[in-house]
């Protein structure tokens, strides 16, 4: 499935300043496991030590 | 220290946002997440440069107005108020009281709260002062309606542009009470969940001070002198249960705050307080969460008449069922024909008209006492936070409409031996039968 993810403006400093990227991914895990590879700066933000999706995160 | 995004200072301010998970501090700006580990961002005091100023005589010296406790408050230097919210009446409830099986009951009555009649009044005050300090010439807000009336009004007072992003299903008197002060109104086909995920995007594109997007630390901290003042018009001491309406959970952490720093300050003595939460049924993601010992939020889709409390996936959920389960309180929801009849419950006994989230926390306050959660000699306050004019729509077909009769005393006479002849009867009896 292609999905189109939006940066927040906030966030843009650990993308490169992309703002929006179109990739493929079929669930939740596999869209946060290519923002992972993507943008490697962007991971410690989305996922705790433990690897797991922040609790603040609303998904 | 204090860091702004990281760079020192060397100012200790007054107050400041810092993240509620992580502790990192973001000094002052018009943001609301922490974008280290997304977890809300709180403001906090210099409770020691503060101590000296925050004394009983100097806030009974103040107006009577939320204003009085502005040293707890994130107010820009040399603020000046323009609306007088706040400081609404802590009535004794022995009529209501006697229904509940109570006998110490209060209700703090937020539905006369100015400038418009809902206890939305005192976080757009705080909002709105910072708004103008962070330069915005436009306010916005998404809202379940007591807040797009709050922010249309004192937007129109205080020389901003408003915007305001509403579900397209509010009631008429809550859109009417919007547009009237001039305020563009945006109704949005969906739910409130996803009227406020459009503002998120919308303030992340636009220089607009939506205040309970990027205002939203600033804002919330206006809660707080709901609690500030139901301990002072106590005598300045604190209640035993306090039992409080929940949308996106932030009113009943603020009190607790409000009390915490009372506290903290000296002005009232230490004591544990029960926080009880209230919800409707058809949107109890808190009270569900409370229920089923989960410390976590699984949203919902609401369906209630309940409208002002209809946030499926509230903000401050996570924080507010910590309130409750660390107080040793609980959290109860009622059905939408069990807030109407505590509507009229409410109505006929105290005299006070309430909106349907009022009616949630009587509904819901019944439970808690017949659960015995609520002990009944204990002093308990119930917050009233709307006003039942906003919400009539909610009583259709729950009275007859009368007949006219002419004006003659016979005919008077005719009417009233007809009237005495019906078994008298509230509706609110009735219903509970």
């Amino acid at each position: 499935m292609t999905i189109t993810v939006q940066i927040p403006t906030a966030l843009r400093r650990l993308t490169a300043g992309t703002d929006r990227i179109t990739c493929s991914a079929n669930n939740l895990g596999e869209l946060f496991s290519v923002l992972d590879g993507k943008f490697p700066e962007l991971k410690p933000h989305l996922r705790d030590e433990a690897g797991e999706i922040r609790r603040f995160l609303n998904v | 220290m204090s860091t702004t995004t990281g760079v020192t200072t060397g100012v200790i301010p007054k107050y400041e946002l810092r993240c509620r998970e992580c502790g990192k501090s973001w000094g002052n700006q018009p943001r609301s997440i922490c974008d280290d580990c997304f977890s809300p961002l709180e403001i906090t005091y210099d409770y020691d440069a503060i101590r000296t100023s925050f004394t009983r005589e100097r806030i009974a010296q103040g107006p009577p107005s939320m204003w009085r406790y502005a040293d707890l408050l994130p107010l820009p230097e040399n603020f000046q108020p323009t609306v007088p919210a706040g400081f609404t009446p802590l009535l004794k409830a022995p009529r209501l009281a006697q229904r509940l099986g109570a006998k110490n009951l209060y209700l703090k009555n937020d539905a006369v709260c100015l400038p418009t009649l809902s206890f939305k009044d005192r976080v757009v005050a705080v909002a709105l002062a910072q708004a103008r300090n962070f330069g915005f010439d436009t306010v916005a807000c998404s809202s379940t309606g007591n807040l797009a009336n709050a922010v249309a009004a004192q937007a129109a007072c205080n020389g901003f542009h408003a915007w305001i992003f509403i579900p397209a299903d509010l009631e008429p008197a809550k859109i009417i009470g919007t547009q009237v002060f001039g305020a563009k109104l945006v109704r949005i086909a969906g739910s409130y969940d996803q009227v406020n995920r459009l503002c998120s995007q919308i303030a992340d594109e636009r220089h607009w001070g939506f205040v309970n997007v990027n205002l939203r630390p600033y804002y919330a901290e206006g809660s707080k002198t709901v609690g500030f003042e139901i301990a002072e018009q106590l005598g300045w001491r604190l209640p035993d249960n306090i039992v409080v309406p929940m949308a996106g959970g932030s009113l009943i952490t603020k009190i607790k705050k409000a009390f915490d720093e009372l506290i903290q300050l000296g002005l009232v003595e230490a004591k544990p307080v029960k926080f009880f939460g209230a919800q409707a049924t058809g949107c109890s993601p808190i009270s569900t969460a409370v229920k089923t010992g989960s410390a976590e939020i699984e949203p919902q889709k609401p369906a209630t008449l309940a409208r002002s409390l209809a946030i499926g996936n509230p903000a401050d959920g996570h924080y507010a069922i910590k309130t409750i389960n660390k107080t040793g309180g609980w959290a109860e929801d009622v059905s939408d024909p069990e807030l109407i009849a505590s509507i009229q419950l409410l109505a006929e006994t105290e005299g006070i008209f309430t909106e349907t989230a009022g009616g949630v926390t009587v509904g819901c306050a019944r439970k808690l006492y017949r659960q015995d959660r609520i002990a009944s000699d204990d002093t308990t306050v119930l917050c009233i936070t709307g006003n039942g004019l906003k919400t009539t729509d909610a009583l259709a077909g729950k009275y007859e409409t009368e007949a006219a009769i002419p004006p003659k005393i016979a005919e008077f006479d005719k009417y009233l031996d007809k009237a005495l002849d019906v078994p008298q009867i509230s509706l609110a009896e009735a219903v509970e039968a």
